[in-house]
């Protein structure tokens, strides 16, 4: 009971903490930009993608559609969500530290396991509903300006056009995984901010373990193939799976453990620092 | 001697008026049908590219005009289908010589081959499988300028009467194609892509027609 | 011990190099109002802190309400309400949603009503919705005791509540400090620096130094073993005489003067008034006796020692 009573002291902290709707206002003016320029535009940069294949084929049909504007959006932005994800989760509890009340916190009959664990809680909660709004703005926001269409989408493989009926499980699947790629950025935020007693040092952190994990997930050296797998930051992009054809159930089964253990793994990081954090300040 | 070199071209002669007749005839028949509709099935089989086949309408009013409504998005070779209406829209523009023949489909064929009398124009060569005594094309190759060469096999049901097919195979090159890298979006897939030299460099995009409605 | 409500023994605690506490014990009793005195870096706080569990021990127990901290953890921190340090809250939340958030973790939420209530009894009626960005230090050490004070906890621990306070402010939380005693019994322990605070305040007190506990007992025990000192204002023509009357009054000692016409003198507490009596009898015009407090000397002296 307690811990659901300070989940909600959490959840209550976020919404009224200005900096928790900096991510909002972020995702509603990027996506409102690249919304406009997909509709002043959006065409000419299809023909980039499209452009080889016209030497001998045509493409009948409303290519540029909510579908393909939402995957667009997501393709743009989801690198950028776990900054805006981390601005507040990585202040959970450090930023208490700065400002003075995790001593009151810590000195009131709730366990430790528990409050960092309604933390944890809140913290997936705000991410959750960073992705629902920008699922809501990039899908629904984006098929009502755009309508509704088959799905072109370009993998390194050769293009892919899922007809519009397929599309709609494709991206809960994906969100789900985009969830929980971002749920282990918050994880791995929160981590760190219990190390910390300043709020920037984990926000900063977070940013350059996601930076150094994607650079060593990238850089074509083979010395870092054996730990490339299990980064976490690999699959972070595992939501487009969803957009393959045929699904590569596997892969993205695969992603859900490694980001399922991240998970854990650093709840446990976190449990473990927590209970022996002497607070000093 | 002099004997033999006459008959050599009168022979050619002969023949030479032979194909322009028939590619007439092919033009007329095709000028019977001023407008139709068709419910088409487009089968695309294109390395590079996963379609699933798509259900569309197909509309044509003459001379050449197509009109495709799909519900989704659907790939059709360049120019749609308006190839050979083309062709028979410029019917004076060609000189229509004979090139032989050959079995298709089990039938015996003339082929016509179409050289344009000049070259400004688009088209480069044109050849025409002929079924001469159904008067069917029952295959075309047209190479042009701007698209390449177009190889399509026509197959024909209960509107051979009038000239339509039941069903269309288009075959296209596709050795152009490229995949711009820098756009794909997999970026964290570390299975490789297939190895270009093993992809196909032809494809094909089948239409099925059903429900001809002519008008 | 039954009525021993914090019992800590043989406490140490080292931070890196430092030794925060070494071996400290300490007892308070039930309705003890406990004074922990010490200067800066003496390990009052983290004893403190320790008694919280902000702070794990590296060795010692604590016992609280005679269960064990370690062991007992939320159901003793149910009954206890502190005030730590600064009195640090939510700027961006109001007064009101301050003290909610806390009590739904305080074993016992609060009503709106009790919360009102808490309000207006620390004299913040009016800004219940004000965000306490925008208070004073003043107005966030009373929003401060109202949270601790809130779900009616058994003990209450305080360190150094009246620093940074106004005059009045500090006043107020000397008269509030006293109500909860009087009024409501609790049991009260508060850290500071204000040594006449202690003795104005405490029944019993601790002394601590270098981390460990050097002097732990009754106030005024404490004091009556030492000699007071007393000043004396009397005219500057007998300074002289009332010098030779402390000479030959034995039991006074260290006679000092003090300006143009008064002189200090240390004695026993109770010797005090036979020495007025024979100021008196002897013409000597008296016209203030005040005994300085002793708290001050007895505290340099034993850290000196």
């Amino acid at each position: 009971m307690i811990f659901l009573r300070s989940t909600r002291n959490e959840l209550i902290k976020i919404a009224l903490k200005p900096r928790s709707y900096l991510g909002l206002a972020a995702i509603t003016g990027l996506v409102g930009i690249i919304l406009f320029a997909l509709k002043a535009d959006g065409m000419s940069m299809i023909s980039f993608v499209t452009s080889s294949f016209e030497q001998t084929l045509r493409f009948e049909g409303n290519l540029l559609n909510g579908n393909l504007v939402a995957f667009i959006v997501l393709q743009m932005l989801i690198v950028h969500i776990p900054l805006l994800v981390a601005l507040v989760t990585g202040d959970l509890i450090s930023g208490e530290a700065a400002m003075g009340t995790l001593r009151l916190l810590v000195s009131k009959p709730i366990s430790r396991t528990q409050l960092l664990l309604s933390k944890f809680l809140a913290g997936g909660i705000y991410t959750l509903l960073i992705v629902l709004w920008l699922g809501f703005l990039a899908v629904i926001v984006g098929q009502w300006l755009f309508g509704i269409g088959d799905l072109m989408v370009l993998n390194s493989d050769g293009l892919v056009i899922l007809q519009a009926n397929d599309v709609n499980w494709r991206y809960a699947g994906g969100f789900c995984v985009a969830f929980l790629a971002l749920l282990t950025v918050s994880s791995l935020s929160i981590t760190l901010s219990c190390f910390s007693d300043n709020s920037i040092g984990p926000i900063v952190s977070t940013m350059a373990i996601i930076l150094l994990f994607t650079i060593i997930g990238t850089l074509d050296v083979p010395i870092f193939d054996p730990i490339r797998p299990y980064l976490f930051t690999t699959h972070m992009a595992s939501w487009r799976s969803f957009f393959e054809d045929p699904l590569p159930w596997e892969s993205i089964q695969k992603s859900i453990y490694i980001l399922l253990g991240h998970n854990l793994l650093l709840i446990g990081i976190s449990l473990f620092t927590f209970h022996r954090k002497d607070i000093t300040v | 001697m002099r004997l033999i070199l006459a008959f050599i071209l009168l022979s050619f002669g002969l023949r030479a008026e032979e194909p322009t007749a028939l590619f007439m005839k092919l033009v007329k028949k095709f000028q019977t049908v001023k407008s139709y509709e068709v419910q088409a099935t487009i089968k695309p089989n294109i390395p590079l590219i996963r379609i699933l086949p798509v259900k569309a309408k197909v509309s044509f009013t003459y001379p050449s005009n197509f009109q495709i409504q799909a519900a989704g998005i659907s790939i059709l070779p360049k120019n749609g289908f308006s190839e050979l209406p083309k062709l028979f829209g410029q019917e004076e523009k060609f000189t229509a010589i004979a090139t032989g023949t050959e079995n298709l489909q089990g039938r015996d064929t003339e082929i016509i081959t179409l050289l344009p009398l000049d070259n400004e124009g688009d088209l480069v060569l044109a050849k025409l499988w002929v079924d001469a005594a159904r008067l069917l094309i029952l295959k075309s190759q047209v190479t042009t300028r701007t698209n390449g060469t177009l190889v399509s096999d026509y197959f024909y049901g209960n509107s051979a009467s009038k000239g339509l097919p039941d069903r269309m195979l288009v075959t296209v090159e596709v050795k152009k194609f490229k995949i711009p890298k820098g756009l794909a979006t997999d970026i964290n897939r570390y299975s490789q892509a297939e190895d270009p030299s093993k992809i196909k460099k032809k494809g094909t995009i089948e239409v099925l027609f059903s429900n001809y409605q002519i008008r | 011990m039954p009525n021993s409500i914090i019992s800590i023994r043989h406490l140490a605690k080292r931070f890196g190099n430092f030794e925060a506490v070494k071996d400290l014990s300490l007892e308070v009793q039930q309705g003890d109002v406990y004074g922990f005195l010490g200067p800066n870096g003496a390990g009052k706080s983290t004893t403190m802190r320790c008694m919280l569990s902000l702070i794990k021990p590296d060795q010692g127990d604590i016992h609280l309400f005679g269960k064990d901290i370690r062991k007992e953890r939320s159901a003793i921190l149910a009954r206890v309400g502190c005030l730590i340090e600064k009195p640090d809250f939510y700027k961006f939340l109001s007064a009101y949603r301050n003290l909610d958030l806390f009590a739904n973790i305080s074993g016992k939420p609060s009503t709106k009503k009790e919360i009102y209530e808490m309000l207006e009894f620390v004299g913040l009626q009016g800004r219940e919705k004000d965000q306490v960005g925008g208070f004073s230090h003043g107005m966030r050490q009373r929003l401060g005791i109202a949270q601790t004070l809130l779900h009616n906890p058994d003990l209450i621990v305080l360190d150094e509540p009246t620093t940074g306070l106004d005059p009045q402010g500090i006043i107020d939380m000397r008269n509030l400090i006293l109500r909860l005693k009087t009024e409501q019994h609790k049991t009260i322990v508060f850290s500071s620096h204000n040594l006449a605070e202690v003795e104005i305040l405490c029944n019993r007190m601790v002394i601590i130094h270098q981390g460990k506990n050097i002097v732990e007992g009754c106030v005024q025990e404490l004091l009556n073993e030492q000699e007071q000192v007393i000043r004396v204002q009397t005219d500057e023509s007998y300074l002289a005489p009332a010098f030779a009357l402390v000479q030959a009054f034995q039991k006074a000692s260290q006679f000092k003067k003090l300006g143009l016409d008064g002189f200090e003198v240390s004695m026993a507490k109770s010797d005090i008034p036979a020495f007025n009596q024979a100021l008196v009898t002897a013409g000597i015009p008296v016209y203030s006796v005040e005994t300085k407090r002793k708290l001050e000397d007895y505290f340099i002296n034993l850290l000196q020692a």
